[in-house]
């Protein structure tokens, strides 16, 4: 099950974004979406999501094809982290992580959805900040808390978009493992989007890389992490050495 | 371990919401039947049971008690629900508005009502133009009717821009100023008397109140807020997150902002009509409830609701009574009461809200 | 490149000054010239002092409604006057043919001021005056009330040599001081106390008829619902003079704002109430002098009645509703207004007052009109 894309076109009025887009990525499994600014790693997202109707292609999510099922049935099985923002009101973590139970309550917030909640902030170790407003966390935690509530929608794809570019090194690092230990544990598919190479081949178990509307490359992260892609897609030269089977780029005079 | 605490802990919430709504309800309640019995004449509290009683029961009262018994009932009691009403109703527009903008600063103005019911007064009252125009309830007709055609041009442009929260705000912002200057032009070519009658009405009062009004109130506002807050997950939703991840929750945010800003506009549009323009209250009582039960709308909207309503009323009866035979705008009291009050609680809180 | 900029710089010049030319242009006269009396000549020979007093124009020092003392030429042959209630009393006094033109305010009454042209108005009113129209038609005086911008226009005009000075039409208090200005500044003093004799002796008989008479309490109230009138207001004072005792007689003196809830007059229970209305169709130009219609006048005396709780007050029980239009009331400084009041009050003791024959003779005598019904209704039952 999990996620698969197949063949996907989509352009603006005018303007080609993505051609011929194909991936799959199973559950427990961390896809990387790799690829200079404004290649289109936001707006694939976005076709995925179904913010964006793509031209051509299908997309299908637990076996299902996402033009079939309205956003509503969408949010079920997919659920999306937009990157951290603050918050214009004082909402609270365990008032902000509740939301991800909206597609399964009307009004009432019945045992289950307490259940998921309070045990989602326990592995998160979010519980002694639980009635604090978020934006008096640090970015660490707010993530955390974005990502609480989306697994809190009990989905079976989820979607990044960014979630390590606000962290210092050691929260990208903390924020990357809990989520791998996280979909991995509840058999999540997850894409996410992403900038740094090293978190890419420490985390991702897939890279697919984005250049010029097409596919570059595509599959495990220590097949298609390699100088050449990388010189191809950023254009800039670097060194890829292995270590204990994970890709390490170095950054080199160029 | 830490489940259980939470389990505790957000229970305990819970219920410290209620008993503050609780409190609200209870504290209106005696602070109306104080406020019917306050004014110039001296009416005991007894005095008001009593008149409610004969007017239940179908008693004809003493000749003596006839006159008290008018005024409690004809001209306070109107008077007094209205002012409530008034308050509950604008402020959950405030806070509905904020939510669907996620934009603290938002009242239920900023689409540009207060302008255009201002207009559609002015225009009856100067120019004779409307329906009825003359007739007290025609004035009331007007401003209202011109409410919906402001909130039809800004509903037809955003949706055209995608129905945002910033072409709410903007397209509001504008028609506001532009219904302002419309009612400038028609002021200055006014006669003089017409003049002061159509400046007046704008400063919202509630001397006018009548028991149709009220109950006109009470049919609307008793439908809106219970639609809203069926809607009450939406607007958490959309208070805090951007419009990118309300779609992935399965949320139409366009649409969502399309039918609770019908609801709002409705709400606000039929009680400016009515007290003409009371500002300030729509803006702040969610401000206050939030600082005290928090961001949750199933508590917000009923707690900004009594605060707004509680709020309204004392203003009044202040205004009503401390210069007397005097009576002073509501919306200058509320502005000495609400602001002191505001910023004493952005001090004390100042760290949890920004 | 730098060759387009010079020509573009030149270009730009020349239509700067090109402008400024025609700006500064001599504008063709076009406000009437009114010639200037001439001193009449002495006839036995002409003393030395004599001889200066002819060749200087003669001058008159007064002092106007706000106290100022103002220095005008004497007579004033032309003015231009703000505010209807002073272009009444002046022409009251038979001095109108002297103002060369008025405020919208006033102009807008096409019927009752048929003798200006609403496309030569001075400005809006007395506090939006256009003082490039003011010097344009250089009259000798400007006239507007204490409430207008009289300062401001003491500053813009003094340096063309045009006059300023304070008439309030609608301060009753200052009626007598106001009359005889009118008077001495036009040179119209007999005119003027025939005037001042009309309003005096009328007010006196109403004050001499009532003296012990027990007074009938009043509840007044404006064009706008609920608005009062306090002590010290206009307002308060007409009712003063018609012998009415109005029922907020222990409100705040001074108080601009006087409006006040329902309940309070239920509670304090008038004998009288008299309204002030406006015609609907004013902004339409035919002004106020035309009378509201039956239907508003109708409908306004039954919307005061029906107001809740309302039918407990003795003057609502008794169909003493009465409503005076805005235009009516003020006439002749408001004495008109009190002698009505007066006469829906005490019918008895006012046998030989005729209030529409009063109204009569300001609207024929001392504005040149025909009398005309519907500014007071309903008349005495």
């Amino acid at each position: 099950m999990g996620l698969e894309v197949n063949a996907l076109n989509f352009a603006y009025t005018d303007k080609q974004v993505l051609d011929n887009i194909s991936f799959e990525v199973k559950p427990g499994e961390l896809l990387g979406l790799l690829g200079p600014n404004g290649v289109g790693k936001t707006t694939l997202l976005k076709c995925i999501n179904k913010i964006h109707v793509p031209q051509a292609g299908e997309i299908i999510v637990e076996g299902q094809r996402i033009d079939h099922l309205s956003e509503k049935s969408l949010a079920h099985h997919l659920s999306y982290v937009p990157q951290s923002t603050h918050s214009n009101f004082p909402v609270t973590v365990i008032d902000m992580v509740m939301i991800g139970r909206l597609p399964f309550m009307n009004f009432k917030v019945a045992r289950k959805d307490k259940q998921v909640v309070f045990a989602l902030l326990d592995e998160m170790g979010l519980v002694e900040m639980a009635f604090n407003p978020i934006n008096r966390l640090s970015g660490g935690e707010r993530q955390r808390v974005f990502i609480a509530r989306a697994i809190a929608q009990e989905p079976k794809v989820i979607l990044l978009d960014e979630p390590t570019s606000n962290l210092d090194m050691k929260h990208q690092l903390e924020i990357l493992k809990l989520l791998k230990r996280t979909i991995v544990e509840k058999n999540i598919a997850a894409v996410m989007t992403v900038h740094d190479l090293n978190l890419a081949g420490l985390f991702c178990d897939k890279v697919l890389m984005l250049k010029d509307q097409k596919v570059h490359a595509y599959g495990p992260s220590c097949e298609v992490l390699t100088e050449e892609n990388i010189e191809i897609v950023y254009g800039v030269k670097t060194e890829v050495h292995e270590r204990q089977g994970k890709h390490h780029v170095l950054l080199t005079n160029q | 371990m830490s489940e259980e605490r939470l389990q505790v802990a957000y229970k305990h919430r819970s219920f410290k919401n209620i008993i503050f709504i609780g409190a609200c309800l209870a504290l209106l309640i005696v602070l109306t039947v104080l406020a019917i019995a306050v004014g110039s004449a001296d009416i005991t509290i007894k005095q008001v049971w009593q008149s409610v009683y004969h007017f239940l029961a179908g008693i004809k009262p003493e000749p003596s008690d006839q006159r008290i018994e008018k005024i409690i009932l004809l001209l306070r009691m109107p008077r007094v629900i209205l002012g409530i009403l008034a308050g509950i109703g604008l402020s959950v527009s405030g806070t509905v508005m904020q939510s669907i903008t996620r934009n603290p600063l938002v009242s239920p103005f900023t689409i540009g009502l207060s302008s255009a019911a201002a207009f559609g007064a002015c225009l009856a009252i100067v120019a004779g133009i409307g329906i009825k125009p003359h007739t007290p309830f025609g004035i009331v007709l007007n401003a209202f009717i011109m409410s919906l055609v402001c909130a039809l041009i800004v509903y037809a442009v955003s949706t055209k821009i995608g129905m945002s929260p910033e072409a709410l705000i903007l397209t509001g912002v504008a028609l506001s100023y532009f219904f302002g200057a419309l009612t400038a032009t028609l002021q200055f070519i006014a006669d003089e008397n017409q003049l002061s009658a159509a400046i007046q009405w704008t400063f919202g009062s509630l001397n006018g109140a009548t028991w149709f009004q009220v109950i006109l109130l009470v049919v609307i506002i008793g439908l809106g807020i219970p639609l809203l807050m069926k809607y009450a997950w939406v607007l958490n939703a959309m208070s805090s997150s951007g419009d990118e991840f309300i779609k992935g929750i399965g949320i139409n945010p366009a649409k969502m902002r399309g039918i609770l800003g019908l609801v709002v506009v409705v709400m606000t549009a039929s009680i400016i009509s009515f007290t003409g323009v009371i500002g300030f209250v729509g803006l702040v009582s969610p401000h206050i409830a939030r600082m005290i039960v928090g961001t949750e709308h199933r508590v917000l909207i009923p707690v900004s609701g009594l605060l707004g309503g509680i709020l309204l009323l004392v203003s009044d009866t202040i205004g009503r009574t401390i210069l007397s035979p005097v009576t002073i705008p509501v919306g200058i009291i509320i502005s000495y009461i609400g602001v002191p009050l505001f910023i004493n609680l952005i001090l004390v809180r100042r760290k949890e809200y920004f | 490149m730098k060759k387009i900029l010079r020509i573009a710089l030149l270009v730009a010049m020349v239509t700067v000054m090109a402008l400024l030319a025609v700006a500064c242009a001599p504008k063709a006269e076009t406000a009437n010239a009114e010639v200037v009396a001439e001193e009449p000549v002495a006839e036995e020979v002409a003393t030395q002092e004599e001889l200066e007093r002819a060749e200087a124009p003669e001058t008159i020092v007064l002092t106007d409604n706000v106290g100022r003392e103002v220095e005008l030429p004497f007579p004033v042959e032309t003015a231009v006057v703000a505010l209807r209630y002073n272009n009444e009393l002046i022409r009251a006094c038979g001095a109108i043919d002297h103002v060369i033109a008025a405020d919208m305010n006033t102009a807008q009454d096409r019927a009752y001021w048929k003798n200006f042209d609403p496309d030569n108005v001075i400005g809006k009113g007395q506090k939006e005056l256009n003082y490039e129209k003011i010097i344009e038609l250089n009259p000798q005086v400007l006239i507007l009330p204490a409430n207008g911008t009289y300062e401001e226009a003491e500053d813009k005009l003094s340096a063309f040599g045009i006059k300023v000075f304070v008439i309030s039409g609608y301060d009753t208090n200052d009626f007598e001081n106001q009359i005889n200005n009118i008077g001495a500044m036009f040179d119209k003093k007999d005119q003027a106390s025939k005037f001042m004799k009309y309003h005096d002796d009328t007010l006196a008989y109403i004050t001499k008829q009532l003296e012990g008479v027990e007074k009938k309490t009043v509840y007044w109230e404006s064009t706008k619902d609920y608005k009062t009138s306090f002590p010290g207001n206009y307002y308060y004072n007409m009712i003063l003079a018609s012998g009415g005792k109005n029922i907020f007689y222990d409100a705040p003196q001074g108080q601009s704002d006087s409006t006040i809830t329902p309940e309070e007059v239920v509670l304090r229970n008038p004998d009288f109430i008299f309204k002030h209305i406006t015609p609907n169709d004013a902004l339409k130009g035919t002004g106020v002098y035309v009378a509201p219609s039956i239907e508003q006048r109708n409908q306004t005396v039954e919307t005061v009645k029906n107001r809740p709780g309302w039918d407990e007050i003795t003057a609502v029980q008794n169909d003493d509703v009465y409503l005076m239009s805005q235009f009516g009331h003020g006439g002749a400084s408001k004495m008109i207004g009190a002698v009505y009041m007066a006469k829906w009050m005490y019918p008895e003791e006012l046998k030989d007052l005729d209030p529409d024959a009063i109204f009569k003779e300001w609207l024929e005598d001392y504005q040149g009109f025909e009398f005309i019904d519907g500014h007071f209704y309903p008349l005495t039952k």
